[in-house]
């Protein structure tokens, strides 16, 4: 009887450490990176900075930079977790919203691209760009990640 | 930047429009290679519907279907040709116009506002050129089916607003307060197009124009919700024919016409008010507005019209709407309230009330199917008139697409 009843616990918590592994494998997999210009000469950035410039309420950096926000297409899941967490909308939120910024020539919507490569070599090359990527394992010229405060 | 002035002349004097795509395509060529900044285009299109199911008519929805009333193409153009500076505009081709008394469909591509945008930072802005006159929430983005989730605001509403545009400035403050921000903005200028009233031609009246605009918008915008009010004021001129100008002469002391074959005066003074709330958040949707138009001075147009009461041409006219409905995933039923009160006003007197119930549909990320049923009751007469009453049934089906 104990030994049944040590098992099924071991049982069960070796379940529930596969849950956690699973779960925590999961979110990493869906973990955001901020790259941005290098020439920006900038090394982090805070979330409430990050939402700004994601709802086009912060348009320059420092004085007469324009920002140029990018990130992978709205559907990726490192994008909707972006959007979910720093931006504290849903994707139709954030779709609704700049479609109205848009359309009353109040901003541009970040651009987007289909991978991280194409959204590289865009910040790599644009002057004031910054963008959300999947992966901190990139080593390109121009870019430079940031640490999030 | 001459090319923009160019531009901005060219919308002035509705030179054609081609003209107007060429310079925008140019300041775009322009931009991109002394900037690296592209050209961007994005288009919008709603397609509907509509038919009256009680025979009567129903604004502008008549008995036979109609797949004109609602539909409209627009491509909006911006050319970012500096870090603070852009050109924006809008071509858009629709099928009628939103007054009743001016419902011709013409199909031609109009250049609806164009305007050149300078962002000093991320506080003040500018805007000068033509510009959507900002008299309600979704004024600014009105032709933008896919920006709002009921079909339109009712024509007898949006009729409080006495003009679509202008030409002129506006400058813009946005101050933080918290995780809101508060805007400011305040606009001065001229609307050169003829203004058609609603309550149709005053003989020997016409091409009444708003000149002296002046006025701005304070609102306040948080997560998901938008606070705003509006107070604007506008001159109202009109150019009298020969056939009234006799009796203005004889009337008016000092009025000399010389050799003009037509007087144009200040026959009113416009004061428009509108309040709004909006919230979007936690699935829960409610677009509200309340509106006022009131004709401060209608002592000269008295001169030309006996039709008038109390010597004044609009004394007020005043009316809102109210929204609600509730997210379901990518379906959203909603309700829709309105009602005008014109009771008050010069020549027409009448009072709207509309119900409508309507399902917005996402089809896609870019496509929003609409549909919606109305009712509308009508308590319609004028002057000292025996008021009729009337009730008239419709619905209006379509999609909006952004593209």
């Amino acid at each position: 009887m104990t030994k049944n009843r040590c098992f099924l616990s071991k049982f069960a918590l070796l379940a529930l450490l596969m849950i956690i592994t699973s779960l925590s494998s999961a979110f990493a997999a869906n973990a955001y990176y901020v790259v941005v210009n290098k020439k920006m000469g900038i090394s982090k950035i805070s979330k409430g900075d990050l939402k700004e410039l994601y709802l086009g309420k912060k348009k320059f950096w420092g004085k007469n930079i324009r920002v140029n926000v990018s990130f992978v297409n709205h559907n990726s899941p490192v994008t909707k977790r972006f959007i979910d967490e720093v931006v504290n909308k849903t994707p139709d939120q954030f779709q609704r919203y700049w479609r109205r910024k848009l359309f009353t020539g109040s901003g541009l919507p970040p651009k987007k691209f289909s991978s991280d490569d194409d959204l590289l070599k865009y910040v790599g090359k644009t002057i004031g760009a910054i963008g959300i990527i999947s992966s901190d394992k990139y080593h390109k010229n121009g870019i430079r990640y940031l640490t999030i405060l | 930047m001459r090319e923009i002035f160019f531009m901005f002349k060219i919308c002035k004097f509705g030179v054609r429009i081609n003209l107007l795509l060429m310079g925008f395509l140019f300041v775009g060529g322009i931009a991109e290679s002394r900037a690296n900044k592209k050209l961007h285009w994005n288009g919008f299109a709603s397609f509907y519907g509509s038919d009256s199911l009680s025979g009567a008519k129903l604004e502008g929805i008549e008995s036979d279907p109609n797949f004109t009333n609602f539909t409209k193409v627009g491509l909006n153009l911006r050319s970012d040709f500096a870090d603070n500076f852009a050109a924006i505009g809008q071509l858009l081709m629709d099928g009628g116009d939103k007054s009743e008394t001016d419902r011709s469909v013409d199909w031609k591509v109009k250049a609806d506002w164009l305007f050149l945008l300078y962002e000093a930072n991320d506080s003040f802005s500018l805007r000068l050129g033509r510009q959507l006159f900002p008299a309600g929430i979704t004024a600014e983005y009105q032709d933008v089916g896919a920006a709002y989730p009921f079909i339109g605001i009712p024509i007898h509403v949006a009729q409080l607003v006495p003009l679509k545009a202008f030409n002129g400035i506006s400058a813009d403050y946005k101050i933080p307060i918290g995780s809101q921000v508060l805007s400011i903005r305040a606009l001065a200028g001229n609307e050169d197009k003829d203004i058609v009233f609603t309550s149709g031609a005053i003989t020997g009246v016409n091409t009444n124009k708003i000149r002296n605009i002046f006025g701005g918008t304070l609102s306040l915008e948080g997560d998901g919700y938008l606070l705003r009010g509006e107070m604007i004021r506008a001159d109202l001129t009109s150019k009298i024919d020969p056939g009234v100008i006799a009796s203005v002469e004889t009337i008016v002391s000092g009025v000399s016409l010389g050799a003009k074959s037509y007087i144009e005066m200040e026959v009113d003074r416009l004061m428009h008010y509108s309040l709004g709330f909006k919230w979007d958040k936690y699935d829960f949707v409610l677009y509200t507005e309340y509106m006022i138009i009131d004709g401060q001075n209608g002592t000269n147009m008295a001169i030309v019209s006996s039709n008038l009461i109390q010597g004044k041409f609009l004394d007020k006219a005043k009316g809102g709407y109210l929204v609600t409905g509730y997210r379901c995933g990518d379906i959203l039923p909603y309700y829709m309230y309105s009602k005008s009160d014109w009771s008050k006003s010069g020549l027409v007197s009448d009072v709207h009330v509309q119900h409508a119930l309507g399902i917005n549909y996402q089809i896609d990320t870019d496509a929003i199917g609409k549909i919606e049923y109305r009712e509308g009751m009508s308590e319609v007469g004028a002057g000292f008139a025996t008021k009729v009453n009337s009730k008239a049934r419709a619905w209006v089906a379509g999609v909006d697409i952004v593209f």
